[in-house]
């Protein structure tokens, strides 16, 4: 088990944090009718108690896959994962079905992109946040109807009582999403999972669904992890950012710090290519020429390299390993920690200032 | 969801004038004078004209339709032109004997085409959901009166084990619960399953596929439901679909097994149709006729108050 001396460099100092989740060379490989599919490779993150981690970027980058492989959500048939995961110090990667599901809803929960789709519909909300309660607790059906009320309340669903007894079908997007999250913390998880949580949701009821999900995660200092390709929304909830491009993370680091000094062309070419808090105004949306790569095959290079403005031959001919941007201070908080997989990080020159030289 | 039960309740009201007008019709529609069953070539004109005003056939249609439909509803469906006997006497006779088939091959098909719909689904695009798919192909293409025959031919002639004809020894009146009888169940109850067990496997296995691949079903593994609870969901949602299918399965079991029953000598609803038809006893044809009809509208009307239970959704509207 010796990776990178990089990577283990950065494990060691996670482990001495009270650290709810380490992700050590994770990779999540599907079996498809064309052959694999490489959807995350060597992905390496932790997170602390209480800490907001952003996964972000662009659709198929692997950021759904990331967040649901953490509760070993894929089809075992169609799936290989190797790596590993820890959850408050158990291995989920090893762990048995049995433990695996006490796990799942209890320790780690999850808030899904389309609640529409992740209720099921023809039962109850109440009975929904109520077989869950019980599965976890064991408790009687009355204070677990009395644990689903209390967190319909605690989510600010108007008149509560009533829509327990509501399908999904009867509430607005927004009150379902804020039931979904009632659900997710019906068990006080230590962990929350959010796939996308406001995506479907109209712009003025996203702004209140992240800042219930902030409240709450600090009422109950939980952990928490945002997929999201949406760079205001990881501004908004997130203490850390995690950038990803086909299926690795491409750089990593305090949310501030990397939107506002993005080491990697990639994270530069997302940024200028979407409109978000403190950006500059006066320039241009800029896209990034190309696609990204199909997953059909193991990359050998930079994924990045064919789409990259600075890419050199070393970039094309090995992938990158993650290192740290700025060497850290000894004693330095993991939270700190920046990182960046690429041969050539640095800021991007300004193209204005290079033509007012000449 | 009282107000639902209520208003589907009086929508059986128009469906069962139409059904009763078609059943009515239909027969006037036929070829031929209803009468020459009964009246001999030869008779005497006023001899004619007295049988057709004794059945009351020289009235205005609409008016014969009336009192028929008046006297039906009372149960009153008449006296069969070739017996004599009242209808209803026959039509209950063959309908228990019909119910009875229809109920074990039901039981049978649906039970069977539930189980490799649901195994076929959990295994989809695998060799075990190719096998459940093609016995369920083999089921919908089988004639099943050539199935029927193939079986008799096995069971009966060459190795003698089951009856190959009849309801019961000794006629269908001394059935009873007991091997003797039951017995001559099994070839043609056999023989009738094949195609519900076919086509409920078919609608179980896509209902049940497309249910498994939905989001809340990953939702409910993500909130540590187990495969039981798991299974508990799957079936309320697939269960509105899956009784539509039934509902319909049971309906043509009933009234579609002139056939199969022509083949075993059962004496039920599609013997005595079979054979109402060959004497053209307009009396028992309507009668047998009216009262499956009868029957499929209430099978339906249990469908659809059975799935508003299920689904919440149906409900509204």
């Amino acid at each position: 088990m010796t990776a990178s001396n990089s990577q283990s460099a950065a494990a060691d100092s996670v482990e001495a944090m009270s650290s709810v989740l380490r992700v050590a060379d994770l990779s999540v490989t599907f079996k498809s009718e064309d052959g694999p599919v490489y959807a995350v490779s060597d992905v390496n993150f932790a997170l602390n108690t209480g800490e907001t981690l952003a996964l972000l970027g662009e659709s198929g980058c692997g950021k759904s896959v990331t967040l649901k492989s953490l509760m070993r959500l894929h089809p075992p048939h169609k799936t290989t994962l190797s790596g590993q995961i820890e959850i408050t110090g158990d291995d989920v990667v090893a762990m048995s079905q049995r433990r695996l599901s006490a796990l799942r809803g209890k320790r780690v929960a999850m808030i899904f992109q389309e609640p529409m789709l992740a209720f099921d519909p023809v039962f109850t909300i109440g009975q929904q946040i109520t077989e869950t309660v019980r599965r976890h607790t064991g408790c009687a059906r009355a204070r677990a109807r009395a644990r689903a009320l209390e967190m319909l309340e605690m989510v600010r669903i108007p008149s509560a009582a009533s829509r327990l007894d509501a399908y999904p079908h009867e509430m607005s997007g927004g009150m379902r999403q804020r039931a979904m999250i009632a659900l997710a913390l019906s068990c006080q998880p230590d962990l929350l999972l959010a796939d996308e949580p406001t995506t479907a949701l109209d712009a003025t009821v996203q702004i209140q669904v992240l800042k219930l999900l902030r409240e709450l995660q600090t009422e109950l200092g939980m952990s928490m992890i945002i997929v999201t390709h949406d760079v205001g929304v990881a501004i908004e909830v997130a203490d850390r950012v995690a950038v990803m491009y086909a299926g690795r993370i491409i750089e990593e680091g305090p949310v501030n710090e990397v939107l506002s000094t993005p080491q990697h062309p990639y994270t530069q070419g997302l940024l200028a290519a979407t409109v978000h808090p403190g950006m500059d105004r006066a320039a241009r949306l800029t896209a990034i020429p190309g696609a990204p790569p199909r997953l059909t095959r193991r990359l050998e290079a930079c994924a990045f390299a064919p789409r990259c403005y600075k890419a050199g031959p070393e970039c094309r001919q090995s992938i990158p390993r993650p290192s740290a941007v700025a060497p850290a201070e000894p004693g330095a908080d993991s939270s700190q920690l920046r990182m960046v997989s690429c041969y050539r990080p640095g800021l991007k020159e300004d193209p204005r200032a290079h033509e007012s030289n000449q | 969801m009282l107000s639902f039960v209520f208003r589907r309740l009086l929508y059986v009201i128009p469906i069962a004038l139409a059904v009763a007008a078609v059943c009515f019709s239909l027969v006037h529609l036929a070829p031929g004078d209803p009468l020459t069953a009964v009246i001999p070539p030869d008779a005497p004109q006023e001899v004619v004209a007295a049988i057709t005003r004794a059945y009351g056939m020289d009235r205005p249609l609409v008016v014969q339709f009336g009192s028929w439909l008046g006297r039906a509803v009372q149960g009153d469906l008449g006296v069969s032109v070739a017996t004599g006997r009242p209808v209803l006497i026959d039509i209950q006779r063959a309908l228990g004997n019909t119910l009875l088939l229809a109920s074990a091959a039901a039981v049978l098909g649906f039970g069977i085409g539930i189980l490799l719909g649901v195994v076929a689904a959990v295994h989809i695009g695998g060799p075990i959901d190719r096998v459940a798919t093609a016995i369920a192909i083999t089921g919908v293409s089988i004639p099943h009166y050539w199935l029927g025959l193939l079986l008799v031919v096995v069971f009966s002639v060459y190795l003698d084990w089951l009856p190959s004809m009849g309801a019961a020894s000794g006629g269908s009146a001394n059935w009873g619960w007991n091997w003797d009888s039951l017995r001559y169940l099994v070839l043609p109850a056999v023989t009738m399953s094949f195609i519900p067990m076919g086509i409920v496997t078919r609608t179980v296995r896509a209902a049940v596929a497309e249910i498994l691949h939905s989001e809340f079903v990953m939702a409910l593994r993500a909130k540590g439901m187990g495969s039981a609870r798991i299974a508990l969901h799957v079936g309320k949602n697939a269960a509105p679909t899956i009784m539509a299918v039934m509902g319909l399965q049971f309906g043509y079991l009933l009234g579609g097994s002139i056939l199969v029953e022509t083949v075993f000598s059962w004496p039920g609803t599609g013997y005595l149709l079979n054979t109402a038809i060959f004497q053209r006893d307009i009396p028992l044809l309507q009668g047998v006729i009216l009262v499956l009809a009868m029957f499929f509208v209430g099978l339906n009307l249990l469908v659809d108050l059975l799935q508003s239970f299920a689904d919440p959704r149906i409900r509204r509207g």
